[in-house]
């Protein structure tokens, strides 16, 4: 066919004789039949598609009949707009061919003109803009389209990528959508006198196979792996191939296939339900045991935390504690994403949008992050974390306000998705469906990947890095969300960044991003969770220091705990287990019926014992309460122990268990902990040792010490190390201290003064660790040092144990004298200090 | 038409895996190279001996580890390489960013075989060096992987014992019979995903002879799961050693770990369960794989990862070793393990067939 066919260089700038308003101006195409011009048209003043067939190209009947014009006037009875009509019919007499001597008839189909590419250019020349969203875009398209092509019993006949455009409406629709997809050559195929007639769904599931092809399925997030997988293996092997109905009642069939596309996401929700099950009220102590397991954890969560409502009504939190105390359950339990799919996001019962972000991801794309050298690269981590952010608030939000607001979101997503194309600064991708929640959310997607590809490769001077999103940027996009929604008006955005703590996050890369999370706006707050104080940085790289209480507000749940009263610490405690027991066919509902009640042990005679040299029993429900720092999750794995030494649930038999097994299990659960502790890098046999030196200590004072100023002379309980000023550490001490209290093993308190009249940070043992050392719950007493002795504490702790450690009645005497010697010596030093000068 | 569509682990699996086999000698080309680190066991410098002795001018690219050992073999290399062509390249332990790019540099020229005897590598760098490999344009295509074992493995049996004993009697102690703590979880752009990741992380380790690995894996990386490799030592003499592991390790007390076990030697039953637990939650976890197993353990981990890029590798890297004296000893039985098959022109060659047969039926 294609020797039949004239010189294409023939016609451009030639008239058609038999439309002499229409000007042939460039060739498009050349295929097997015929060729595709662009046409002028003077009188329509628009341009025109013009297809040459040659007439011997086209089927007619055995008496010359035109049966190639019924085939292609087929589409004349569809009225969706993604058909690309013949508008016209002509003839083009004497058509020289290539070999100049003979001539013939010419058939010129005219068609609306369609700016853009086929689809088979598409994917050869933009690869990269092949994402599932678009797949999923042009799918619908091609389903709403066969729909129609179903009800008016029409085929196509010749469907694949060469005769499926992407048309490009920017320049000239300011309303609708810029970019759509349109089909063209309806029935050409069939009209040719080589007739090859190809099924439409099997080449539907042609082109959706080269289509799925060209994605990268590595770098996809896990709903689009999943609409990747969906659409190969349902579509592509199943509906679009299958033609028995008895073997797919839904093949075939566009209008349910349609159906099937549009509730991709409700089928990835439904793919990602739990598969965590509560098996004992043990499993899963803290929140990232549970995982993914949103109903698990609306079980598990206890609106009994303490803190609770400092988090949801400050500003810019700083959120501190102990590993597994409930940080991560509280900020995913404020997140839209755990509300809705828990059945709690009705619109009433939300007061902000939550978006909860693990730091996981950051350590993963920046580790070991230092501030870089060239200036272009400042801002990649910004880059990151704001695309990664925006993308998770725009999919949260799109899935609420469809299911709350559809009728407001389907009305305002153009234009929003518009307004933060504009706010992005990046190039509009040319495709259809650009003007969507999820084409935006797929692009950032990509931005978060050049980010990581940026910081991987920007030491090589000659690569260049793009521009990045700087600090406002989040903001601005949050503002044009509001702008576009109005139910967002009243509605705060927050974005629980979790894990945000060094060295994992390290304090160059926080320095970085603090520039977004440390600002202060009217629509979006951050509230940082961080392992401990030291593990978060209060300052930029522009040397901006960030001050707590005007900044941001840090809360710290370990002091919360340590200077609760025990009736709130052990009503949350309770309420922990409570719904733990009643969440599994556990044979008792409350603490109490499993350890009992023993309120009336006091530290003051448990110190007494001790000092007889008796390791008390500890037991009962309220030892439970004074154990926790805020790390309940050491409790429910300390309960489950005591249940496993008793010979397990099925052994329970309503009693109590036994007081001796409840001691023992406290006692060498601290051990547990410090055997952990050893594997800690670099650092882990030397916090040990610290805390022994302490521990050791402070059990001898108890032993041979009484508690000044109170009423009987008790024993002296200190659990916290006290300095008598304010010290400064050398290097590695500093990181030493800092690892004490990034692991939790002391908590520091900066609330009271010292003897002396002094601001310092008083070091309170992890109370978990207490029943190890032998010591009380009592929070009264101290073990106080010089300044110079905290250097000697962390680094030679040995010595320090050595000059503290009391061995006898005699070593007391001597150490209280030279305490009061000290404290002579500073009330005469104050004394002077004080007297007026001449 | 051709309506297949394949991810990149289904072409792993349906991929055949090559299988390790014993050798007597290693006969080596001119235009080949032999990578390999002068370690400090006596097997490290096998596979180069003998090579040597059968063309004596090839090229060795010796890898220097950072800190350097005192024991380390690099001069023995010297010796050893007189008539060869031997370039150094050195391997921060501490700091490996970017190695793979830097062998890759040394490799631009290579024209022959390319021969990576592990024996005496550590797993990051096996993993490394197979993933700069196995993602360059020709990937695998004449690339060998060359083993030795050893006689002996400490510790011995006894020895395990009366440790694990010790340890019972206090629970704070801890057992170290090969390397003494954790200097940091190492984590490596290179060998990063760069999908946006589920929110549910599964940790995929090998138990190991030093807990506090595992330990400070659990530590660093808080996963929602847990994966656990164990491994089985291929001489059935040695089969406690599997459960020695596990006890150190604690592994039967830890909540909720999927356990499975694969052959310290036969890396395909490592790959298979590394594709099956990929296969399996890859959909809705990050998946991060630490590779502390055994030799040919790690490189499965280096094959997966060359093919599968949305996993992140970690690495527990050690603070420090115990005595080269407590490490294997003698030099066993070598392999070689040719990874052509897992090369772009045998995956094409495979689809190619496929194709055919598919027009065909």
């Amino acid at each position: 066919m294609r020797q039949n066919l004239p010189d294409p260089a023939y016609f451009p700038g030639r008239t058609i004789p038999t439309r002499p308003d229409v000007t042939l101006t460039e060739l498009i195409d050349s295929g097997n039949d015929g060729h595709v011009f662009r046409g002028r048209s003077e009188t329509l003043r628009k341009d025109v598609a013009c297809k040459l067939i040659p007439r011997g190209n086209l089927q007619h009947g055995p008496n010359g009949e035109e049966l190639w014009r019924n085939e292609v006037h087929k589409a004349d009875a569809l009225r969706s707009a993604t058909v690309v009509k013949f508008e016209d019919i002509r003839e083009w007499l004497n058509v020289p061919l290539k070999d100049g001597t003979t001539s013939i008839t010419c058939i010129v189909l005219i068609s609306e003109f369609v700016e853009g590419r086929t689809l088979r250019k598409f994917i050869n020349e933009f690869p990269e803009e092949i994402s599932i969203p678009f797949i999923a875009e042009w799918l619908a398209t091609m389903l709403n389209l066969f729909n129609e092509m179903s009800v008016r019993g029409v085929v196509h006949g010749d469907l694949h990528p060469g005769n499926i455009l992407v048309e490009d409406r920017s320049s000239y629709d300011l309303l609708g959508p810029r970019f759509v997809f349109r089909v063209t050559d309806f029935g050409v195929a069939e009209a040719t006198s080589e007739p090859r007639f190809k099924d439409d769904y099997l080449q539907l599931a042609d082109t959706l196979a080269q289509l799925l092809r060209a994605v990268n399925y590595q770098a996809c997030s896990p709903r689009d792996k999943f609409v990747f997988n969906f659409l190969r293996h349902n579509f592509v092997e199943r509906h679009l191939v299958e033609s028995d109905l008895t073997l797919d009642p839904i093949a075939r069939r566009p209008r349910e296939l349609l159906t099937r596309i549009q509730d991709l996401d409700l089928e990835f929700e439904r793919t990602a339900q739990e598969t965590a099950q509560l098996v004992t009220p043990f499993d899963f102590q803290s929140c990232e045991q549970i995982g993914e397991a949103p109903v698990l954890l609306r079980a598990l969560y206890s609106d009994r935390f303490l803190g609770l409502a400092e988090i949801e009504s400050q500003n810019n939190v700083v959120l501190t504690g102990p590993r597994g105390c409930g940080k991560t359950t509280v900020f995913r339990s404020l997140s839209l994403d755990q509300k809705m799919r828990v059945g709690e996001a009705e619109p009433d019962a939300v007061r902000h949008v939550g978006i909860y972000y693990r730091c996981d991801d950051l350590y993963f794309a920046f580790p070991r992050y230092v501030a870089p050298s060239r200036g272009e690269l400042v801002d990649v981590p910004l880059h990151f974390v704001i695309s990664t952010l925006l993308a998770r608030l725009l999919d949260s939000l799109e899935r609420w306000s469809r299911k709350y607001f559809a009728e407001e979101f389907s009305r305002a997503e153009l234009r929003t998705a518009q307004a933060l194309w504009s706010a992005l600064g990046i190039n509009v991708p040319q495709v259809p469906g650009y003007a969507t929640f999820k084409a935006i959310v797929g692009r950032l997607n990509r931005e978060r990947s050049k980010a990581i590809e940026r910081q991987r490769f920007g030491i090589d001077p000659e690569r260049k890095i793009g521009r990045s999103f700087g600090p406002d940027l989040l903001h601005r996009a949050c503002e044009a969300l509001r702008g576009s929604f109005p139910f967002l008006r009243d509605r705060p955005i927050y974005f629980f960044i979790d894990d945000y703590s060094s060295p994992k996050v390290t304090k160059a890369l926080q320095a970085s991003l603090n520039r977004m999370f440390m600002q202060r706006t009217s629509i979006c707050f951050f509230k940082l969770s961080t392992e401990s104080p030291v593990s978060f940085a209060r300052y930029d790289i522009d040397d901006k220091n960030y001050v707590e209480n005007r900044e941001f507000v840090l809360l710290n749940l370990g002091l919360i705990y340590l200077h609760s009263e025990v009736e709130p610490k052990l009503t949350f405690v309770e309420d922990v287990f409570r719904r733990r027991f009643g969440a599994t066919q556990f044979p008792v509902k409350e603490l109490e019926q499993l350890v009992g009640s023993n309120s009336k042990q006091n530290n003051n005679d448990l110190a007494r014992q001790i000092r007889e040299g008796e390791k008390p029993p500890l037991w009962g429900k309220e030892i439970l309460g004074k154990l926790c720092s805020g790390d309940i999750h050491y409790v429910i794995g300390l309960v489950g122990d005591m249940v496993r030494l008793s010979g397990g649930t099925q052994e329970l038999h309503g009693t109590l268990i036994a007081e001796t097994i409840q001691n023992q299990s406290i006692r060498s659960a601290a051990g547990s902990f410090l055997k952990n502790l050893r594997g800690i890098p670099q650092c882990g046999e030397q916090l040990v040792s610290i805390v022994e030196a302490f521990g050791n200590t402070a059990q001898s004072h108890l032993k041979f010490l009484d508690s000044k100023n109170e009423k009987g002379s008790p024993p002296k309980q200190a659990t916290r190390i006290e300095p008598y000023e304010m010290f400064e550490l050398s290097d590695d001490a500093r990181a030493l201290y800092d690892e004490l209290l990034r692991y939790s093993v002391f908590i520091e308190d900066f609330r009271g003064k010292s003897r002396r009249g002094n601001v310092v940070p008083r070091l309170f043992l992890r109370r978990f660790l207490i029943p190890h050392f032998n010591l009380t719950f009592s929070t009264r007493d101290s073990i106080e040092i010089e300044p110079h002795q905290f250097e000697i504490f962390l680094l030679n702790p040995k010595s320090f144990e050595q000059t503290l450690r009391l061995k006898s009645v005699e070593d007391a005497r001597k150490y209280d004298k030279e305490l009061a010697a000290r404290d002579s010596q500073m009330l005469l030093k104050l004394a002077k200090d004080g007297e007026p000068k001449n | 038409m051709n309506l297949k569509i394949e991810t990149p682990d289904e072409v792993l699996v349906r991929l055949r895996k090559p299988s390790l086999e014993p050798v007597n000698e290693f006969r080596l080309q001119q235009d080949d190279w032999l990578i390999l680190c002068g370690g400090f066991e006596d097997r490290a410098l096998a596979v180069l001996r003998d090579a040597i002795s059968h063309q004596s001018r090839l090229n060795v690219l010796l890898v220097r580890y950072q800190p350097a050992v005192h024991e380390n073999k690099n001069d023995a290399v010297a010796d050893i390489c007189r008539g060869a062509n031997v370039v150094g390249i050195d391997y921060d332990r501490q700091n490996p960013q970017g190695f793979g790019i830097r062998l890759m540099e040394i490799l631009s020229t290579c024209r022959g075989r390319v021969f990576v005897d592990v024996s005496a590598m550590s797993r990051l760098l096996i993993v490394q060096i197979l993933v700069a490999l196995g993602t360059r344009q020709q990937g695998f295509f004449d690339c060998t992987v060359a083993y030795t074992e050893a006689c002996e493995y400490p510790p011995s049996e006894s020895h395990a014992n009366a440790e694990l004993a010790r340890s019972a009697a206090d629970p704070t102690l801890s057992i170290l019979f090969l390397s003494s703590g954790v200097f940091e979880i190492t984590i490596l752009p290179e060998l990063g995903s760069i999908a946006p990741a589920a929110a549910q992380t599964r940790l995929i380790a090998f138990p190991s002879l030093d807990a506090h690995h595992l330990t400070a894996l659990q530590n660093e990386i808080q996963p929602s799961r847990l994966s656990l490799i164990e491994g089985i030592p291929p001489n059935f003499a040695n089969r406690w050693r599997r459960e020695l592991i596990a006890e150190i390790n604690g592994i039967h007390r830890i909540r909720d770990a999927e356990l499975c076990a694969t052959s310290t030697l036969d890396y395909r039953e490592t790959l298979e369960n590394l594709l099956r637990l990929y296969q399996k939650y890859s959909l809705n976890e990050r998946l991060v794989v630490s590779p502390t197993g055994s030799k040919m353990q790690s490189v499965a981990v280096g094959i997966f990862r060359s093919f599968i890029s949305d996993v992140q590798v970690v690495y527990p890297t050690p603070q420090g070793f115990c005595s080269p004296d407590k490490y294997t000893h003698g030099i066993g039985q070598s392999y070689a393990l040719h990874l052509d098959l897992l090369s772009p022109p045998a995956r094409g060659a495979v689809e190619g067939d496929q194709q055919l047969s598919a027009t065909a039926s």
